[in-house]
């Protein structure tokens, strides 16, 4: 049954108020542009960095973003997202370093701050050990966060190396976006 | 100059204490990158009050000269080589591995 012919505009099904039944076992096969269903995940973002970050030893030093591959909302700004208004709600986030010249027992570790502080230790921080001198140590984690428009997230590294070390810029890597509900 | 969790850890230790940086530890520093530079950021070091501005700058040279020697310590380590491997040198000639670990201590002095 066709609905419609090739001029018709815009076809309305039912008025505000109304609910359209679509019954168990029928399929909707849609061929066109679908736009008010689903979602595409946006606010969305992936940055890096062009040079190193210098983190000095023991210390949780805030790493520098400078390079945006996508930024959909213009929301990712002096090294840190915020949420932008009216998108609110679940954010994944993962962040990753690369920290050089770890030594065997060394560690370098990695941290998700909101609003400035740190967020949970144990679920937002990455760590890992290294068992050689003089390692290039990977260190990464993963996070969903409840966030409120305005809320500003940021990415901070540390090492127990004996002096400063550099965060790489291939290896370090801020990334987000928001979940569909 | 010297860095803070060097300057932190000497003023601890000269204190009868130990400063603890790593997670759920008595220290912890952070660095914003706004460039003012590394800061005290929670203090809980049990007896000991944290330390001013101007008592973390009397460990200045200590502290330099720690860092220094830390460096010095990772070009020896790494010099030595493999533990496995100088076990093996030991076994088969322990006083040429003497002679050797000896050339990496005199290249690389200490302050």
């Amino acid at each position: 049954m066709q609905i419609g012919s090739t001029n018709t505009s815009t076809i309305n099904i039912g008025v505000s108020g109304d609910t359209v039944n679509i019954p168990s076992g029928v399929t909707i096969a849609n061929a066109g542009t679908a736009t008010g269903f689903g979602g595409d995940n946006t606010p969305s973002f992936s940055v890096t960095n062009s040079g190193n970050t210098t983190v000095a030893a023991s210390t949780w030093v805030k790493l520098g973003f400078d390079t945006e591959y996508y930024d959909t909302d213009s929301a990712f700004a002096s090294d840190k997202f915020t949420v932008p208004a009216s998108n609110a709600g679940k954010y994944y986030f993962g962040y990753t370093t690369r920290i050089q010249n770890i030594d065997d027992q060394e560690y370098a570790s990695i941290k998700l701050y909101k609003n400035g502080s740190a967020l949970d230790v144990e679920r937002t921080m990455g760590m890992n050990y290294s068992s050689k001198s003089a390692q290039g140590m990977n260190v990464s984690c993963f996070y969903i966060d409840e966030a409120a428009v305005s809320d500003y997230y940021e990415v901070y590294a540390y090492h127990t190396s004996g002096s400063a070390q550099y965060a790489e810029p291939g290896g370090t890597v801020f990334f987000g976006f928001k979940l569909l509900t | 100059m010297a860095s803070l969790s060097t300057k932190v850890s000497l003023y601890c230790t000269a204190n009868s204490k130990t400063a603890d940086f790593g997670a759920g530890g008595n220290v912890s520093l952070q660095d914003d990158s706004d460039g003012n530079g590394p800061y005290i950021k929670t203090w809980s070091v049990s007896g000991l009050a944290q330390p001013t501005t101007d008592q973390l700058a009397t460990y200045e040279t200590a502290g330099n000269t720690q860092e220094t020697n830390n460096t010095v310590r990772g070009t020896r380590k790494a010099a030595y080589g493999d533990i496995g491997d100088q076990l093996d040198e030991i076994f088969k000639d322990i006083d040429a591995w003497k002679t050797r670990i000896q050339a990496v201590k005199d290249a690389n002095p200490k302050s």
